[in-house]
């Protein structure tokens, strides 16, 4: 039994539904996330996988209502434990933020005030804990430095965030996240900006903090193989859409979507593992800008199975038959669904209009 | 920004450099001298017995102190010891308070002649007893045998029994108003006083009523001093208020406040202050603080413009949205997030128009628009004459604004390359 279907009996813990998000600027404006829906259940990993441009972060930031200036939340709702959070007035969305939901930034540097310590970050993420007095949350902030694994949590308490290295940093604005326990953390790119080996470290946190709180963590990322050792779903996204959604198991046993097939032929450790020493692939073309979407599928310039309806029917994300390893649900948005597992084995085929 | 504590970079800055090092300890020394000017100059005794030969004494000197007085020397000590001992986040606070008082403080005449040297002459007290301050005279005590008296150390401050000078080719200069020419008196030396003709009588010489030069350097430094601090932290806060509001709230507000500092930038400020002062009251305002505000008022657009654009740059940044993540609300994140880190170039601002608030007040009081008379400061002492003869009264004031002025531009230049971001590069590169 996997732990998709031990979550699917619990309750939803973040059911996004139908969320689109455009970005008004002076350039004109911009559908960045186009109807995704994805759910995060309790104690479960979600994983939303994409190069960068694909709208992942958006998607996730509209749930936070934390958008950049000129974003706004067109349709669709998320419901969090049964509000939708995308129609709460600031003052609710400021009650849930912190407390219900943490959220652990790509760059620790940058999301670190520089003229604060470290233990002030942790205090003030507890500001709002009822009956905390000032000393008890002084200590407090060393326990949850403790936790997320700082060796001197006391020294470090003291620190400026520039004292600490990297994965120090991360560590630090985990603790700020996880300060009240929150049931769901949105990590954005957590382990980007680390060392290889910090973010083994970082990761392995996560993963006892799930554990150890039962929180959901929805976890945005490009990098497959964080997906493949933490996440139990995936939801791959492309040019703003929900191209392939599936467990884990799964999505790197037998990719539906010719988009996420290419993704896993261009990933150094699938690549050489799996099939020896065969060369590295990345996927030609580039993410289209989205602005100036083509018509019919968005992946269709880049894709070698690309023919015929993919030019101008655009594939909607529709359930399949349920994976085989996992049994769990999954949907993908692709005319040609049924031929991209075997891009996987294939020669690569150059698209068809490479101009 | 790079890191942590502001203060802290600061003191760094200045301690690592000698020059602004020496001008920082040489305006604390300033400063103190102001804060102590009437445990150091005044015309009553610390103490003195009563003739009555029971024992008994008086303490003329500080029971002659206001309270306003006690409280800011107290402060004082308590400044000079947060700066040498303490945690240093607490000084500019209480900085900022000595600077409130001290401007407020001379307002209030507290320190008028007294007539113990008087009565200390009629036999009231043992004369013998009497412990005088270093300067025997007060600020306003007046002794006009001595008018235009030259520094004493010199010859030709030589005065006979008669009152007449015994050399040195300065002949009796006739009065500028009168034309009268002052006829020779005896010089009365009273209970406490340096004898006649000592050095230490008046080592800077004596104005036109015969006011020891020194003693009213030493009072007229507390208005100078304090104007240009109190002048600059108003102008601060205004400052920062308005850039903030203007940066972070955007929309309407941005352009009306935007336009509002234009306006007050294109007024020429130094008449602007000289209109204003000229319809402000004393009695309800002590003109030092009147002068303070008023500089503050046509002073503060640089420091909005420099805060304004601070936070715009910063009202985006990641830490602060990280803030919002946890639920702070947009006025939380400005004050703990957004304005600590936007600060810099302001308090570099600040830090110069420290001097240059010290600098428009000399001048209004040259004019004499400044405080009023017997209250001295360091621009009314300069005016005190400009007869060519009478050069001490014009050194010596305006070594001790050029002195204190270039002091704290000294600091201010520390202060600049400890914060200015556009230095921080250069900063990097010489670690």
């Amino acid at each position: 039994m996997s732990r998709f279907e031990a979550g699917a009996r619990r309750e939803v813990l973040l059911d996004v539904a139908k969320l689109s998000t455009r970005y008004e600027g002076r350039g004109g404006s911009v559908l960045a996330v186009d109807a995704a829906s994805f759910r995060v259940h309790p104690g479960e990993t979600v994983a939303l996988v994409g190069e960068s441009g694909s709208g992942k972060t958006t998607a996730a930031l509209s749930v936070l209502s934390l958008l950049p200036r000129g974003g706004r939340v067109e349709a669709g709702e998320a419901r969090f434990r049964g509000r939708d959070l995308v129609r709460l007035d600031e003052r609710e969305m400021r009650a849930v933020l912190g407390a219900e939901i943490g959220v652990v930034f790509q760059d620790p540097l940058a999301s670190l005030d520089p003229v604060h310590t470290i233990g002030r970050h942790v205090r003030e993420a507890l500001r709002g804990t009822p009956g905390l007095s000032w000393i008890a949350r002084r200590k407090r902030a060393v326990e949850l430095l403790a936790r997320v694994g700082l060796p001197d949590p006391e020294r470090v308490a003291r620190a400026y965030p520039h004292r600490l290295s990297g994965g120090m940093r991360q560590r630090a604005m985990i603790a700020v996240a996880i300060a009240r326990r929150p049931s769901l953390l949105v990590a954005d790119e957590p382990t980007s900006a680390l060392d290889t080996t910090v973010q083994a470290g970082i990761l392995e946190l996560f993963r006892s903090l799930r554990a150890e709180i039962g929180m959901g963590i929805l976890l945005i990322t490009h990098d497959l193989a964080v997906v493949a050792e933490n996440a139990d779903r995936a939801e791959v996204m492309y040019a703003g859409r929900i191209v392939e959604s599936a467990s884990v198991a799964d999505l790197f046993a037998e990719p539906r979507h010719p988009y996420t097939a290419m993704l896993l032929r261009s990933h150094p450790s699938r690549a050489s593992g799996a099939r020896g020493d065969r060369r590295l692939e990345s996927i030609p073309g580039r993410v289209p800008d989205p602005s100036e979407r083509p018509s019919g599928c968005a992946f269709r310039d880049r894709c070698p199975l690309a023919r015929g309806r993919c030019a101008d029917q655009a594939p909607p994300l529709l359930p399949i038959a349920v994976g085989a390893r996992s049994g769990s649900p999954r949907s993908v948005a692709c005319h040609f669904d049924e031929e991209a597992p075997a891009l996987l084995a294939a020669p690569v085929v150059p698209p068809r209009s490479p101009s | 920004m790079a890191d942590g504590r502001v203060l802290a970079r600061v003191a760094a800055s200045i301690r690592a450099r000698p020059v602004a090092r020496a001008a920082a300890l040489l305006l604390l020394f300033f400063y103190s001298l102001a804060v102590l000017a009437p445990l150091i100059a005044n015309d009553r005794p610390y103490f003195v017995r009563d003739a009555s030969g029971a024992g008994g004494g008086r303490w003329p000197l500080f029971e002659s102190l206001s309270r306003l007085e006690v409280l800011l020397i107290v402060l004082w000590f308590l400044t000079l010891a947060a700066l040498l001992f303490g945690r240093r986040r607490w000084v500019l606070a209480v900085a900022l308070l000595v600077a409130l008082v001290f401007g407020a403080a001379p307002g209030r005449a507290t320190l008028a002649p007294s007539d113990w040297k008087e009565r200390i002459a009629a036999g009231e007290f043992e004369a013998q007893s009497a412990v005088f301050p270093p300067i025997a005279f007060g600020f306003a005590e007046t002794n006009l045998a001595e008018s235009y008296r030259p520094p004493t150390w010199l010859a030709s401050a030589e005065i006979s029994d008669a009152g007449a000078y015994v050399r040195g080719p300065r002949a009796p200069v006739p009065d500028p108003v009168t034309g009268v020419v002052p006829a020779p008196s005896p010089v009365p030396v009273r209970a406490g006083e340096p004898a006649r003709n000592s050095a230490w009588r008046h080592p800077l010489g004596a104005d036109s009523l015969g006011r020891d030069v020194l003693a009213r350097l030493l009072y007229g430094a507390r208005v100078s001093l304090a104007v240009g601090l109190l002048s600059a932290a108003a102008l601060f806060a205004l400052g920062v208020l308005v850039g903030a509001a203007a940066g972070y709230f955007g929309g309407w507000i941005d352009l009306l406040l935007s336009r509002g500092i234009e306006v007050v930038l294109c007024f020429p400020a130094f008449f602007l202050v000289l209109l204003v002062l000229a319809s402000a009251d004393p009695r309800v305002l002590p003109p030092a603080v009147s002068i303070a505000f008023v500089i503050a008022l046509v002073g503060w657009p640089s420091v909005a413009r420099l805060v304004r654009a601070e936070v715009l740059r910063l009202r985006d940044a990641d830490f602060v949205v990280a803030a919002r993540a946890l639920g702070a609300s947009p006025l939380r994140a400005l004050v703990a997030h957004v304005l600590p880190n936007a600060l810099g170039p302001a308090i570099v601002a600040a830090s110069f128009a420290v001097g240059g608030g010290a600098l428009v007040e000399a001048a209004l009081s040259y004019l004499g628009f400044g405080v009023q008379v017997p209250i001295p400061s360091w621009g009314s002492l300069a005016s005190e004459s400009h007869h060519a003869g009478h050069w001490w009264l014009q050194l010596f004031p305006g070594l001790a604004i050029l002195v204190s002025v270039a002091g704290y531009n000294l600091v201010g230049e520390a202060v600049r390359e400890a914060l200015d971001p556009r230095l921080a590069g250069r900063r990097e590169g010489a670690r």
